[in-house]
């Protein structure tokens, strides 16, 4: 898988653990950027597979500011464990407080309602590691 | 020999008229300056009107110029020396008067000659001053007097400091203001990263680190955590200048179970670290009870690279 690694002058990589436990899920990964220079890019990857499709984000430029986000929904079995990586890269020192949330949860459906019935689905946060510049 | 009779002010209204009144510590004449002036006869006697007392800087060479003027109808010469004194010790100059300070050019007083009445003196080879940070508290003066040349001043009936400068206009006395030398600036922030930390059902002494990899000597770290409530100490490693680059910085704590913060480690470096330089945030405990081997435990490992 293709990660972005160190191309510009400035750039970091961050891992964290990522432990599902025992109930296997389907869990939203995302990238949320907050005042991330336009033309920057992120990137995502787990260093064990097992899921399905695998955690990963291709290096992907952003598009947007101040806001960008970035994600994908993946079928995750019980007890998978890995390090999760998360990258940025920039062509110069991002502004001050500008971040990236690297985020990992489930929408938990309101009891004995589905989502299409109208009632509010609550994002359950599993992981969030923030990395700020 | 006879004292020359040069004035020194007490102020600028101070005419030479005696007793001197008013506040006398704040002379412009016994002037504190950060740096050397070019042509310091000429700046000096341009400015005599005015009062140039600068604040000295503690822990450098800063430079003292005195000034007098001529008050008799002939030619007066006279040597100048100049004390620093601890404000406190004022009014013992066996406690001071060691404090001599020395020109430029290493001389114990600067000689000086005025042809006429009216003339304005100046050292132009100034004393030097390299002061200390003050202790909590401390003040300290200057002292500038004129005496006849070849001949050393005299304080050894001197048991009010004042008393004696408002009576005598062959001297100076100048309260400084030393500013505490700018520490080198904290290095901008290069990146911080925050999780969460939960410690779970188990009560323990915990070990937090941070493991550096190939980290630059100079850069600082630190982490903290957001609720300080529970573990003691607080989960806190203040800005920490990194001395080995491989190294390793921490705390122990004994952490609550149940405890849940958000931890912040940081990197601060306004340089360009090297590639695949790292720092880990690790969280560990040891396991093993009595005197035999203990292993380390490790809870949780965040790792940002560069």
């Amino acid at each position: 898988m293709e990660t972005i690694g160190k191309k510009d002058p400035f750039y970091w990589k961050t891992s964290f653990p990522y432990v599902q436990g025992p109930q296997g899920r389907q869990i939203r990964f995302s990238l949320q950027c907050y005042n991330i220079p336009v033309g920057s890019t992120v990137a995502m990857s787990a260093d064990v597979e097992g899921p399905v499709p695998p955690i990963y984000l291709a290096p992907t430029v952003v598009s947007t500011h101040p806001a960008f986000t970035i994600g994908i929904v993946v079928n995750v079995p019980d007890n998978y464990e890995s390090n999760i990586n998360f990258e940025l890269s920039c062509n110069e020192k991002p502004p001050a407080d500008s971040s990236v949330t690297c985020l990992a949860g489930y929408f938990q459906e309101p009891h004995g309602e589905s989502t299409s019935a109208g009632g509010p689905a609550k994002l359950i946060v599993v992981a969030k590691v923030i990395t700020t510049n | 020999m006879s004292t020359p009779d040069i004035l020194i002010r007490a102020s600028l209204t101070d005419n030479g008229d005696l007793p001197r009144t008013g506040d006398v510590s704040d002379s412009p004449d016994v002037i504190p300056y950060q740096t050397l002036v070019d042509d310091p006869i000429s700046f000096f006697i341009s400015n005599y009107d005015e009062n140039v007392n600068e604040h000295l800087k503690a822990s450098v060479d800063n430079f003292i110029y005195v000034r007098g003027k001529n008050l008799a109808t002939g030619l007066q010469q006279g040597d100048i020396y100049l004390y620093y004194a601890l404000d406190s010790q004022l009014d013992y100059p066996l406690k001071w008067t060691k404090n001599t300070l020395q020109s430029k050019l290493g001389n114990s007083y600067v000689r000086v000659s005025a042809q006429s009445q009216g003339n304005i003196v100046v050292t132009e080879d100034p004393f030097v001053w390299n002061p200390p940070v003050p202790d909590e508290g401390d003040t300290y003066s200057l002292v500038g007097i004129i005496v006849a040349k070849g001949t050393k001043p005299n304080f050894s009936n001197v048991t009010d400091f004042e008393k004696y400068v408002e009576e005598n206009n062959n001297i100076g006395w100048t309260k400084v203001i030393i500013d505490k030398p700018t520490p080198p600036p904290t290095p901008g922030r290069r990146w911080k990263t925050t999780f969460t930390y939960a410690q779970g059902d188990t009560a323990r002494q915990m070990n937090f680190s941070l493991q550096c990899k190939a980290i630059p000597s100079g850069s600082h770290v630190s982490f903290y955590s957001d609720n300080n409530v529970g573990p003691n100490p607080a989960i806190f490693l203040d800005k920490t200048q990194v001395s080995d680059p491989n190294g390793s910085y921490g705390i122990a704590s004994q952490v609550p179970a149940g405890y849940t913060g958000n931890i912040s480690f940081e990197f601060l470096y306004n340089g360009t670290p090297p590639e695949d330089s790292s720092i880990a945030f690790v969280a560990s405990y040891l396991e093993g009870a009595g005197n035999g081997p203990k292993k380390t435990i490790v809870v949780i490992s965040v790792k940002t690279t560069n």
